[in-house]
């Protein structure tokens, strides 16, 4: 980190503002199965610590702005900044500069803070969002798992939104000088933050991996938290493919919930620009395994289709005619020792 | 006589139809100055925003247009050997392409061995070069992009002189070729800036070669076209564009990146045998690492002798068995699984896609959406209003777009927002 200067005013000139989204899971599932009982209360004490980290992530920088996604198993919900629904509401309220609000909000142009991004209303969005995906999820007697593809689609697509109205800024030169336009256009300093309960779902497998790799092509460090007891898979390809860092914080449990606090300001608070300065947790094993498309388990070592690519355990592919995803047929071939290409 | 009569008079109307034309064509002028007419009369301001009207809307018809003309449901060549051939004769010295041919020649190929490896990356390149009457092999097949690049600088320091020479270049490039297993798509790119090739021998019996042993040849050239590689590109199912400038030249070099349709005839299918490791920290002395000094000790262990290794894709250097992780594979599902077209939210064109009997929940759904005037995209939550923008539908989920959500999900993303649930 840099060393606080005389004023306490953060030029915009010395460090890039940062757009933060958080993808926090709300499924009531997921919880409940490591809460037991108490699952509201870990949840409501989970998002009080996420909003003292996200007020300090405020502080940074004059504009630094924040959006949060809640992931609930109904889909994604964009609650902050509020926003709201043109086409059930009278249309009294200005869209157009909320919409211009939104712009603001995710590009995180010079501009003082708007009413909308006071902490207590990010308190209140957050926690009114919470009380309705939950409500939503009373009726139903077993909920899913939340989709964290949605809600990674969804904070990716707002990235991207941020980054062309970043880039026509710049080539319009609007607001800012010239040079510091320039700088900003090729860097897209954001990161995605998802706060997870939920184990994985084999069939987010695919989706989850088009998100990661779109990530990685822009420039986004995924960072993940995990609540559960199990290591994700998919979170920890996510952080490792896009620099970001995955999570498994072992102090965090019922009974003491209230360590994530700590775990959340030392590690996640730091943007991508800083992280390469300080000792950033490094994982111990990521987990690069294929699994069966046909019997879903895991799997060492096995056999590829050449056409599709996908992965079949060795017990399905031994004499198989043709590819069960792609029903390609495969030719007889004798058994060709490649040679190996001269140095 | 009726018949003769009819035909005589369609003659007549073909001739009409064509003089309409050639008139029209004259009154055009050239195609280059038509499109650019008093484009400033299409433009018409918002009175509230200030905002370009119509224009905006034209502009984001015109683009979803261009994107939806690819086609899909092909079967491709997933698994690429392919060999670029590097034209460094006296010809690429000219600089009637900025810097210069060769400085083109060696940013633009930097450029794609990147974009290659990035969508295809369990495939394999090779670059060879042909200057002096003769061909040299810069890098043999690997995965890795930095050792292309190395040899193109290595090309670029040996600067350009004397005459190319296409067939001593292909037959190079075909002795590659012959190791590469069979399931495997065999690729030729040639960049070519010279007008002449100056050969040992017959190149006609080079390139039936080439087309016998399924190789596809495509060329990329600069100045004017070469019957030979017309002829070459042909035999062999590739394709030839000739560059009218850098941009060109790069966007033709770069419509290589995809993966080129195939038959079953071409590349055969077979299942490959094929480890997955995990990367793991290494704590105990090994036996064997071929790299043992990187990223913090961190290698993968192959599942099969348990030999350590430094980077993937690779093969096994002590069991030989091809080692890949699964992101590399999950690269290319989104040729398997890919998102559906948008559709745009209007009556004429929901009428022709929603009209199977399980899509009516859908249809009413749409049609609901359909009078409002103020839509949010739901993807980044941009407003769209109905004379303003395009708006555009998700088949499957019935959601609503902007056009670049669109234009991000089908190009980066590959996955849906509203989807997924």
């Amino acid at each position: 980190m840099r060393a606080p200067r005389g004023d306490f005013r953060v030029r915009a000139a010395d460090d890039p503002p940062s757009l933060l989204v958080v993808i926090l899971d709300v499924a009531a599932l997921a919880w409940t199965d490591i809460a037991g009982d108490k699952a509201t209360a870990t949840l409501q004490s989970v998002i009080e610590q996420l909003l003292v980290f996200l007020n300090s992530f405020m502080l940074l920088h004059e504009s630094n702005r924040i959006c949060v996604i809640l992931a609930s198993p109904d889909g994604a919900q964009l609650v902050f900044p509020e926003l709201s629904e043109p086409g059930s509401r009278c249309s009294d309220i200005d869209l157009v500069a909320e919409d211009n609000a939104l712009d603001a909000a995710t590009a995180g142009s010079g501009f003082t803070l708007h009413a909308e991004q006071t902490p207590l209303k990010l308190r209140d969005a957050v926690l009114a969002g919470v009380k309705e995906a939950f409500r939503a999820q009373e009726g139903e007697v077993a909920s899913a798992p939340a989709p964290i593809s949605t809600a990674l689609a969804t904070a990716l697509c707002l990235h991207n939104r941020a980054k062309s109205i970043k880039s026509t800024r710049s080539s319009l030169s609007l607001g800012q000088g010239n040079g510091q336009a320039n700088n900003d256009s090729g860097t897209c300093n954001g990161r995605i933050l998802m706060l997870i309960a939920s184990e994985d779902a084999p069939e987010q497998y695919v989706p989850v991996m088009n998100c990661i790799f779109s990530a990685q092509r822009m420039g986004v460090p995924l960072d993940s938290c995990i609540h559960g007891d199990k290591d994700s898979t998919y979170l920890q390809q996510a952080a490792y493919l896009t620099n970001g860092v995955c999570l498994r914080p072992n102090e965090f449990s019922t009974e003491n919930p209230n360590v994530l606090i700590q775990i959340l300001q030392t590690v996640f608070l730091t943007d991508r620009l800083n992280r390469d300065f300080l000792a950033m947790p490094t994982p111990r094993k990521v987990d690069f395994r294929a699994s069966c498309m046909k019997t879903r388990q895991i799997i060492e070592d096995g056999y590829t289709c050449s056409v599709c690519l996908s992965t079949f355990a060795t017990t399905v592919a031994k004499g198989a005619a043709m590819c069960p995803i792609c029903s390609a047929r495969f030719a007889i071939t004798s058994r060709v020792k490649r040679r190996p290409p001269r140095p | 006589m009726y018949a003769q009569a009819a035909r005589a008079r369609a003659r007549k109307q073909v001739d009409v139809d064509k003089d309409d034309d050639e008139l029209k064509r004259a009154k055009e002028a050239y195609a280059w100055e038509s499109s650019n007419v008093r484009s400033w009369d299409q433009i018409e301001e918002d009175p509230e925003t200030g905002k370009l009207k119509s224009f905006v809307r034209e502009k984001q018809i015109a683009r979803k247009r261009s994107r939806d003309d690819g086609f899909t449901g092909v079967r491709r060549g997933i698994i690429r050997f392919c060999v670029l051939i590097i034209d460094m004769s006296e010809h690429v010295r000219a600089t009637d392409l900025k810097p210069s041919r060769a400085d083109l020649f060696c940013e633009s190929v930097s450029s794609f061995a990147k974009e290659y490896f990035d969508q295809n990356p369990i495939s394999q390149l090779s670059v060879v070069m042909t200057r002096d009457y003769e061909a040299i092999k810069l890098s043999s097949f690997s995965s890795n992009e930095k050792h292309h690049i190395e040899a193109m600088r290595k090309a670029l320091r040996l600067g350009p002189s004397g005459a190319a020479s296409l067939q001593n270049a292909l037959k190079i490039a075909n002795k590659n070729l012959s190791t590469v297993p069979p399931y495997a798509m065999k690729e030729v790119i040639v960049c070519y800036g010279s007008l002449s090739t100056c050969d040992p021998g017959d190149i006609h019996a080079t390139i039936n070669l080439l087309a016998s042993s399924k190789v596809r040849c495509s060329a990329v050239g600069l100045g004017a076209e070469l019957h030979i590689l017309r002829v070459l590109t042909k035999s062999t199912n590739g394709t030839y564009s000739i560059a009218m400038n850098e941009e060109h030249f790069r966007d033709s070099l770069g419509s290589h990146v995809i993966p080129p349709p195939t038959t079953t005839k071409q590349v055969s299918a077979s299942l490959i045998r094929m480890g997955y490791p995990i990367l793991q920290r290494i704590d105990e002395p090994t036996l064997y690492c071929n790299n043992p000094s990187v990223r913090g000790r961190l290698g993968y262990n192959c599942p099969r002798c348990s030999g350590w290794l430094s980077e993937m894709p690779c093969e096994c250097t002590l069991c030989g068995l091809t080692l890949v992780s699964s992101p590399h594979l999950a690269r290319s599902y989104h040729h398997l699984f890919p998102v559906p077209k948008f559709i745009s939210l209007e009556t004429s064109d929901l009428d022709l896609r929603l009209q199977s009997k399980e899509d009516e929940a859908k249809f009413a759904k749409a049609m609901k959406l359909l009078p409002i005037d103020v839509l949010r995209c739901t993807g980044c939550a941009k407003l769209l209003e109905k004379e303003a923008s395009l708006r555009l539908l998700c088949p499957s989920c019935v959601k609503v777009f902007c056009v670049d959500c669109d234009a991000f999900v089908h190009d980066s993303l590959h996955h849906c927002p509203g989807c997924g649930v």
